[in-house]
């Protein structure tokens, strides 16, 4: 409120920063987030400097500094460009092959009642077997390289984005699909033109938690054998005590996990003012 | 309509293990895909050894606990983050960053503080039970209408009032949907971190078994593994069925 009573005194630098598209409300609580933000990140810092020096041995708890060194270092020698690259293209592969069978998928048996049911048991059961238990089998059939690890990440994108397709398609107003019919669509044109559209939401917020999903499989695979990758760096520290690397991966993959997050955040948004019937849950 | 579910779903589990059958029989190789007879043996034998149990209760014991203090504290930080607008700004950005920085990837510091072994796989699945059950709290804190806390303010109700009265059925259900997929988590999580730094468990029964190419056992240990998860999947909604049903728990949010 005091900030909207500010523009109206300041009227002239106000509609300058109107001209440029900028609302000044907006700005000053961009300002104060942003201070709060380096207040607490400097607490934070603070903190775990403390943390690290009365732990004492800096080879096993190393500081802020030790960290930021590690990650410099490893970032000259391209160790972390190398990492980053290797699990991304994973996640990728993986996370787009799984969202897009999920999608396929769920349309299939959120339109059939028959197969839904069908189904069904299936559906649960293997809902309920982590993507790491797979880890042998997937070796035995897809041998140590690449398509292992992108196997296992397909199958831990897949079942939340063909439960969420499910749901989103549960949820089409069934009038609209009556009156396509009326008109004369056919099935796949229902399906294609109001179906799929109106369950973007869904889809958009299953795809969320299957890229959480995506990030953890990919360090844990990469944990269990890998050439590169952050779960590599991870092992290594656990094996030869490289443990200022471990805490740069961690931070990277903290980064890295909330950037993509955001993305979702964005598409959910725009899916939901332009697809309007509703926003997605997460289920 | 419902035997005719029950029905439709046996005929779909029915016709996955004929296909699997024909896999099997097609492949002809059991080091490369076992079929159904051959993993219900490996099956059988696996619960008649007396080190299968004890790899369950291990399992099922590491989960329990990690999901209970996963879930303490998720509910504690997401009703700080949700009641106060203050503890919301300072820490709401950490719980974002934290939330996506996989368990798996604290083993190594949590060995550290916390010892080899027990510790430090506890301390993976607890932190991954955590996070989405303070998500969800926070959801269900934010999803109160102001009229009625400001309604309840106006009938006289003190704000420990509010808090119990209205704040906390409102966000029981969320909470609880949150611990559901918390529950599935802490699963994922503790067969991680058996494979990766175990010497028991589940995930080692798994893991191992790899190392001798025993794919029947690895099948077996599959099947063990989601039965585990379904059954406590099965334990934790009767809980919030009858626990919680005067919260209305399950009806609007997942």
């Amino acid at each position: 409120m005091a900030a909207v009573a500010h523009v109206e005194t300041g009227s002239s630098r106000a509609s300058g920063l109107a001209r440029l598209g900028i609302d000044r409300a907006r700005l000053v609580r961009a300002g104060t987030s942003a201070a709060v933000l380096l207040v607490s990140l400097g607490g934070i810092l603070a903190l775990w400097k403390w943390g690290s020096r009365a732990y004492g041995v800096p080879l096993l708890f190393p500081g802020p500094a030790e960290v930021a060194d590690a990650f410099m270092d490893d970032l000259r020698k391209g160790d972390i460009t190398e990492a980053v690259g290797a699990s991304l293209a994973r996640i990728v592969a993986g996370f787009t092959i799984g969202t897009l069978t999920g999608i396929v998928v769920g349309l299939l048996l959120g339109s059939s009642r028959v197969l839904c049911a069908m189904t069904a048991p299936l559906v649960t059961f293997f809902r309920f077997v982590p993507p790491l238990a797979w880890f042998g089998v997937v070796l035995v059939w897809f041998g140590a390289g690449e398509s292992a690890k992108i196997v296992l990440i397909v199958y831990t994108s897949l079942f939340v984005v063909a439960l969420n397709t499910m749901e989103g398609v549960a949820k089409v107003p069934q009038d609209m699909v009556r009156m396509a019919g009326v008109a004369g669509a056919r099935t796949w044109q229902r399906l294609w033109m109001i179906v799929l559209p109106s369950s973007v939401p869904y889809i958009i917020a299953g795809a969320r938690v299957a890229m959480g999903n995506a990030f953890m499989t990919v360090v844990s695979a990469e944990m269990l054998g890998a050439s590169a990758g952050l779960g590599v760096i991870i092992n290594n520290g656990m094996t030869s005590t490289a443990v200022p690397q471990v805490f740069a991966a961690i931070l990277i993959l903290g980064f890295l996990g909330l950037g993509a997050d955001r993305l979702f955040m964005l598409l959910m948004n725009k899916a939901g003012t332009r697809l309007t019937y509703g926003r997605g849950e997460v289920a | 309509m419902t035997s005719s579910r029950t029905l439709l779903g046996l005929s779909g589990v029915l016709a996955a293990v004929l296909l699997w059958a024909a896999g099997a029989a097609l492949t002809a190789n059991t080091a490369l895909l076992p079929g159904p007879v051959g993993v219900a043996g490996s099956f059988g034998e696996l619960l008649a050894q007396e080190s299968t149990r004890a790899d369950v209760v291990g399992t099922l014991r590491r989960a329990a606990l990690g999901f209970g203090i996963g879930t303490a504290g998720g509910i504690l930080v997401g009703a700080a983050i949700g009641a106060f607008a203050l503890v919301r700004r300072l820490l709401n950005p950490y719980l974002n960053f934290l939330r996506m920085v996989a368990p798996i990837a604290w083993i190594v510091p949590a060995t550290i503080w916390l010892g080899v072994g027990e510790p430090s796989i506890l301390f993976v699945v607890v932190y991954a039970a955590a996070f989405p059950v303070a998500i969800n709290t926070i959801s269900g804190i934010a999803s109160v209408e102001p009229d009625k806390l400001r309604m309840s303010r106006a009938v006289g109700s003190s704000p420990g009032g509010t808090f119990f009265r209205i704040l906390i059925p409102a966000a029981v259900p969320y909470v609880l949907a949150g611990a559901r997929l918390a529950l599935g988590l802490s699963f994922m999580a503790v067969v991680g971190a058996e494979m990766v730094v175990g010497q028991s468990g589940l995930g080692h029964l798994i893991y191992s078994a790899r190392t001798f190419s025993d794919t029947s056992t690895m099948f077996a240990g599959i099947v063990l593994l989601g039965l585990v998860g379904y059954l406590a999947d099965v334990v934790f909604l009767t809980v919030r069925r009858t626990v919680f049903a005067r919260y209305n728990a399950g009806r609007e949010v997942g």
